[in-house]
Formats: structure tokens, C-alpha cells, sequence
């Protein structure tokens, strides 16, 4: 059964009364100071997707808040110098460390970590006279120095997209160059790569490109569990033990679980091309088989070359 | 089959991940998500956070993990933070079952999935424990086989069937047995040695009317001096190994010496009226011994046969000996091939008749040393009852 109104607001009284009796350092914060900020994210974590959520479980939620961290970002806000010292202090080289990681050097590592305290603090006033600083959107939910290194992510993209505009074109020109080259040279181009007969290269193109398409279809067919562990592993490059616990998974399950969606999406690519597109089950076989070597050949071809490389 | 399918599916997959990264990097730096994300704007910095962490609840978790599924931008910064925060699993698992996980744990332990291996595995096993319990019961038969074969030669008891001997005693016990019964054997057949002399010595002192009565006397009190010999030949040699008292020892060295001078005696003394009352009363005494003495040193020439035999009778209703089988029919060893229609010789131990036969036939004496009590055993055609 939903909570009423005054249930929520009751239990959220409660749990904020529990939060501050087993905090470190209260700061001089009440119960009715942490009322807010544990509202909304009780309403944007739990109540969002759950609107029918028990008692018991925001209850628990609210006793899984960090409470530590959350009185110091709010004594911040209240314009607390102590807390901000001692923010500034024992989370500086969480966000000097975030900033080198999203940086391409020091300097603009540099740049970025000081914008981050900029950001933090407000340097725009709300219409209350307060600043509106960033430190108004962190939960208690996750660690403030997690926290911390999203935004330092977040800031980053931000600046590289701005970057990024001035000097699009340019980069463009240059990666369509690189793709020119690499597809004349024939070392890396991968379904593209050139066979001896010209009719079937590009009948084999016209195949590989079709079974790609089939697959990129079937990856959105998945479910976004599914869809989420195969981007993480084969686009971004993550190991599997990463996705895993990205996921909540162990390494094992989800090395099964990646073969059961090899599976999955064997079947849906075979389905998707014979029933929408017209091909048979030994076209589709051959084309499976023909792609497969094409790729294994691309593979090993930029390994060779890679090693090549190595040696000179 | 299917992991030549998969392998293509992978080699795609890669091939697909590669072209969508060169696009995704572009993408990501633009802050584009997906277009078809039904949550078109990113993420926060703490909705990122939270679920990298792994902290947020289940239905959430959901909702977020279809908007990285499809995001880009997103998904890149969430993998950064989950590998620098050192995110494990069991983080996340304790915050996903706070409640009800023995519950939990036990229900995933009987999924169909995990059924399906462990109940052919706990099979496999319990069939390997059957084998293995059924393997050793069968070697332990074959061995109790084996070793009630042997105990017709080898196995021994000293002392009877109330004392146990360790194995080490029997081979200290085995040559003084061995001693008594040739002893015997020899003074009951030639008279050599000390039962010859004493027999001179009798007829000497004596007169002829009491010859052949002193004879018998001297025969029985041999008999008994060669049991007490071997008794006492027995003992001392068991205390070596396991030593008892050194009472005892010399209590037997005493019986030893003055059963040794007990048919000296008589003519030391000179006087045939006394010698003969004491021969009378010796001699129902030295019946009696006599006879328990044939009963009980009669089959013990092998040693311990005899007396190991005597252990075994409680035992084993047949016995095999010099390759004849005898079966225990009221404490009478029966041969196997007698017919109880078949005419009898009875024999009596240790009577002229027996000794002519066991030297005759050494293969009867074996057997008739082996077996005590009353044997019938039919050799060369003829049956023979020994008592």
C-alpha cells in the first residue's frame, strides 16, 4: 500500500533523527536541516521507481545515506568556513587526481581542478542571495569523493566538447584522411578489406554489411542488462571482471552470461535476415562464415603489422 | 558448433564495438546521447555516482542501466568511476539483498540451472562411495578366505584357546612345542636317552614281578614329565617377549627339577613297599594325566598345528589337512569320504597299533597330529577311527 504524505514525512523525520545520532561530527546540524535534502532523494532514488515502497524499506534507505560527508556539504551551503577548509583539505587530491585522469596534461589538469572548486562553491547567487553551487545536487546517497570525481568527469566533457566545436572541422579532415589511407593500404579496414576477386569483394561487403546491420539490431533487441554488459565489454573496452561489477555481477556470471547473448544474438541476426531480408539458412551459414574469416584475417593482419611496427 | 558460432558472434561484436567506439568518441565528446533514450538528458554526477557504487535500489539501478545501455557519455564516465572507486561485487550484492539471503542463497542452490550439474555429479559420487564400500568388503571376504586356508599350517596359539599369543611368541614357542613332542615321540618309540636309563635303572633296582608294571609306570610317568617339560620349555621362552612375574618362572624351574627327580626317588630309597604304594597311587594319578595328556599334546608334533586346531574347532565346522577334508560331527572329525556303511578300525592314541601306523603312513600321522579328538578318516580304502 502507498505511503501517505504524512507517513513519508513522519518516517523521514525519524530516519533523519537516526542519521544525526550516529554521525561523527553533527556540525551543529538538527533534524530539520537534513528534512530537505533527504526528501529529495528519497523521492529521486526510491519513491520514482517505486511509488508503492514500504515503511521499512525508506527507512532503510535513508539509514544507507552518508551521513558524515552529507553534514559536511550541507554545512557548507549554510557558508560554514570550517567545513569548507575541511573539505577543501582532505578532498583536494581526490579532485587533482580526477582532473589528471580526464586531462590530457598537467596544466590542463590544473585548470580543470580549479574550476571544480569554482563550480562547487557557486559563483552565481540563487534567488534566495545564497551561491548556486553544484554542492546542492549530492544526495548522501554515494561517497562524496565518488561524487567529486563525477563531477570533475562531467566538467571534463564539458570542456572537451567546447574544445571540441573550435576545432571539429580540423579533426574531421584528419580522421577522414586516416580512414582514406587506411582503407588504400589495405591493412586495416576491416569488413572493407579488399579480396582478389573485385565482384566478390563487394559482394562480401554487401553481406558483411548486412549481417552488421542484422547484429546492431539485435543488441537493441537485448535486455538493457544484456545490452549494457555487451557495450561496456566490446565498446568501451572494459574488462569482463569490470563489467561484472558494474553490473552487481560476479567475473564468471557474467563470462555466461555473455555467452548466452553470443547465442541470443546468433539467432536474432539469423532471424532478422531471413525473414526480413530473403536469405536462406546456408546463405546466412555462409555469410556467418565468411565474415568470421574476413575478420579473423583483418585481426591478425594488424597484429602482424602492429609487430612490425614493434621492430622498427 | 556452438562455440565456432560464437566465435563469429564475437568477431563481430569486437568488429561492431570498434566502428562504435570511433563513433561514440565523437558522440561522447559531443555530449550526444542516444536518440532513442527515452531519458534524453544524462545523467547527474551523483546518479552516476550512485550507481558505480552500486547503492542505489534495485528499480532505480533499472532505470539508470537502460540509459547507460544506450548513452555514451554516460556509460564512459560511469566506467571510469566504477574502476577508480575499486567497485566489487559483493558491494553491490549487499546492497542488492540486505534481507532474506540465506533464503535467497539456498533457492539459487536448487534453480534448475545449478540442478542440472549437481544432481548427475552427487550421483556420480554416491555410485563411486557403493563401489568403493562394496570393493573392500569383497577384498575383506577374500582375505578371511585366505587366512582360514593358512590357519590349518601356520596360525597358533601357545596356550590353548584361552590365552592369545602375539605372532612373535609363536615363533619363540614353535621349536620348544616342537621339542616336547619329538621328545615324546622319541621316548615313546625307541626309549633313548633319560626314559631308558630310568627304565634300566628300574628294572635293576626292582624285582622282575614288578618289571612290567614299572614299565607302564615309567612309560605314563614320561609322558607326564615330557608335558611338564614342555610346558615349562614353553614358558620361559613367552616371558622373553612379553615378561610376566619372574615368580612363576621359577615355580616352573622348581616342577621342572623336582619332576626330574620324581622316578629317582622309589630307588633312592631302597624300599619296594613304599615305591609300590606310590607307583599305585602315581600310577591312577599318571592315568588320569595320561589321558589328558594324549588329549592334549596327541596333535601337536607340527607345533602349533595341534593347538591352533583346537581354536579352530569352535570355528570352522571343516578342515582341510594332508588334502583330506574333515567336517566336526560331534566333536569327531569326520573325513569327507567316509561312508558311514564302511567297516571301522578303532585305534587308540599312542597303543602299539597307532604307533605302527603313523610310521607306516606319515601322511595319517599328520593328520591325526592335527586334528585332536576323535578323528575317522578312511586312508588307502580302509577306515579308521582314532581316539
Amino acid at each position: 500500500m502507498k505511503l501517505s504524505e504524512s507517513e513519508i514525512e513522519k518516517l523521514i523525520l525519524e530516519g533523519a533523527t537516526r542519521l544525526l545520532a550516529r554521525a561523527g561530527d553533527r556540525r551543529s546540524l538538527t533534524a530539520q536541516s537534513l528534512i530537505f535534502r533527504i526528501r529529495t532523494v528519497v523521492d529521486k532514488y526510491l519513491l520514482r521507481a517505486n511509488e508503492n515502497a514500504l515503511a521499512e524499506e525508506l527507512s532503510a534507505f535513508i539509514d544507507g545515506l552518508q551521513v558524515d560527508d552529507l553534514c559536511l556539504i550541507i554545512s557548507c551551503e549554510l557558508g560554514n568556513q570550517s567545513a569548507w577548509s575541511e573539505l577543501v583539505e582532505r578532498f583536494s587530491p581526490t579532485v587533482r587526481s580526477a582532473a589528471r585522469s580526464a586531462s590530457s596534461n598537467e596544466d590542463a589538469a590544473e585548470d580543470l581542478a580549479q574550476s571544480i572548486w569554482a563550480e562547487l562553491f557557486g559563483l552565481r547567487t540563487r534567488a534566495d542571495g545564497k551561491p548556486a553551487g553544484k554542492l546542492a545536487y549530492y544526495s548522501g546517497r554515494g561517497s562524496l569523493a565518488g561524487w567529486l570525481r563525477a563531477v570533475v568527469a562531467q566538467l571534463a566533457v564539458d570542456v572537451h566538447r567546447k574544445q571540441s566545436r573550435l576545432v571539429q572541422t580540423e579533426e574531421d579532415t584528419d580522421l577522414d584522411r586516416l580512414a582514406q589511407d587506411a582503407t588504400s593500404s589495405g591493412k586495416h579496414a576491416g569488413l572493407s578489406n579488399a579480396s582478389p576477386n573485385p565482384e566478390q569483394s563487394v559482394s562480401n561487403k554487401a553481406a558483411g554489411s548486412e549481417v552488421q546491420d542484422a547484429l546492431a539490431r539485435s543488441i537493441k533487441e537485448l535486455s538493457p542488462e544484456d545490452r549494457l554488459l555487451v557495450k561496456l565489454y566490446y565498446f568501451d573496452d572494459l574488462r569482463l571482471r569490470e563489467a561484472g561489477a558494474l553490473l552487481g555481477v560476479h567475473e564468471a556470471t557474467a563470462s555466461r552470461r555473455l555467452t548466452r547473448i553470443h547465442t541470443e544474438l546468433r539467432k536474432g541476426v539469423g532471424t532478422i535476415l531471413v525473414e526480413q531480408r530473403g536469405w536462406t539458412e546456408a546463405e546466412t551459414e555462409r555469410a556467418f562464415a565468411e565474415v568470421a574469416i574476413t575478420l579473423q584475417s583483418d585481426v591478425e593482419a594488424m597484429f602482424e603489422t602492429e609487430v612490425a611496427g614493434g621492430k622498427d | 558448433m556452438k562455440h565456432a558460432e560464437n566465435n563469429e558472434i564475437e568477431l563481430l561484436l569486437r568488429d561492431l564495438g570498434k566502428n562504435e567506439g570511433e563513433g561514440n568518441v565523437r558522440s561522447a565528446r559531443a555530449g550526444a546521447g542516444s536518440p532513442d533514450d527515452p531519458m534524453a538528458a544524462h545523467l547527474d554526477p551523483d546518479e552516476l555516482n550512485s550507481f558505480a557504487e552500486g547503492v542505489l535500489p534495485a528499480a532505480t539501478r533499472m532505470l539508470y542501466t537502460a540509459h547507460l545501455a544506450d548513452c555514451v557519455r554516460c556509460r564512459k564516465i560511469v566506467a571510469q568511476l566504477a574502476m577508480a572507486s575499486g567497485l566489487s561485487v559483493q558491494q553491490i550484492q549487499t546492497e542488492k539483498a540486505p534481507k532474506g539471503n540465506l533464503w535467497r542463497y539456498f533457492a539459487s542452490i536448487f534453480t534448475p540451472s545449478v540442478m542440472r550439474y549437481a544432481v548427475p555429479a552427487l550421483s556420480l559420487v554416491i555410485l563411486a562411495a557403493i563401489g568403493l564400500v562394496w570393493f573392500r568388503q569383497e577384498r575383506q571376504s577374500s582375505f578371511v578366505a585366505r587366512n582360514g586356508e593358512l590357519t590349518t599350517t601356520q596360525k597358533s596359539e601357545p596356550f590353548g584357546g584361552d590365552q592369545k599369543a602375539p605372532t612373535p611368541e609363536q615363533s619363540n614357542a614353535k621349536p620348544a612345542v616342537a621339542e616336547g613332542s619329538q621328545g615324546r615321540r622319541a621316548g615313546t618309540k625307541t626309549g633313548d636317552t633319560g626314559q631308558e636309563e630310568e627304565r634300566s635303572k628300574t628294572e635293576k633296582n626292582e624285582g622282575a614281578g614288578l618289571n612290567s608294571r614299572t614299565k607302564v609306570d615309567a612309560e605314563t610317568k614320561s609322558e607326564v614329565s615330557k608335558e611338564t617339560e614342555s610346558r615349562v620349555a614353553r614358558t620361559p621362552k613367552l616371558n622373553v617377549d612379553a615378561p610376566p612375574p619372574a615368580k612363576p618362572q621359577g615355580e616352573f624351574a622348581q616342577n621342572r627339577e623336582a619332576l626330574a627327580k620324581r622316578p629317582a626317588e622309589p630307588t633312592s630309597a631302597n624300599s619296594v613297599a613304599q615305591s609300590e604304594d606310590d607307583k599305585r597311587k602315581r600310577s591312577d594319578q599318571d592315568e588320569a594325566a595320561s589321558k589328558k595328556a594324549e588329549v592334549r599334546d596327541a596333535p601337536a608334533p607340527v607345533a602349533l598345528g595341534g593347538i591352533m586346531a583346537r581354536k579352530d574347532v569352535g570355528r570352522s565346522a571343516t578342515r582341510t589337512v594332508a588334502g583330506r577334508r574333515f567336517r566336526r560331527e560331534d566333536n569327531v572329525w569326520v573325513d569327507t569320504t567316509y561312508s558311514p556303511s564302511a567297516s571301522t578300525t578303532n585305534i587308540t592314541r599312542g597303543s602299539e597299533q597307532y604307533r605302527a601306523l603313523v610310521g607306516d603312513e606319515p601322511g595319517l600321522r599328520t593328520i591325526a597330529e592335527q586334528l585332536d579328538g576323535e578323528i575317522v578318516v578312511v586312508w588307502k580304502g580302509k577306515a579308521y577311527r582314532i581316539r
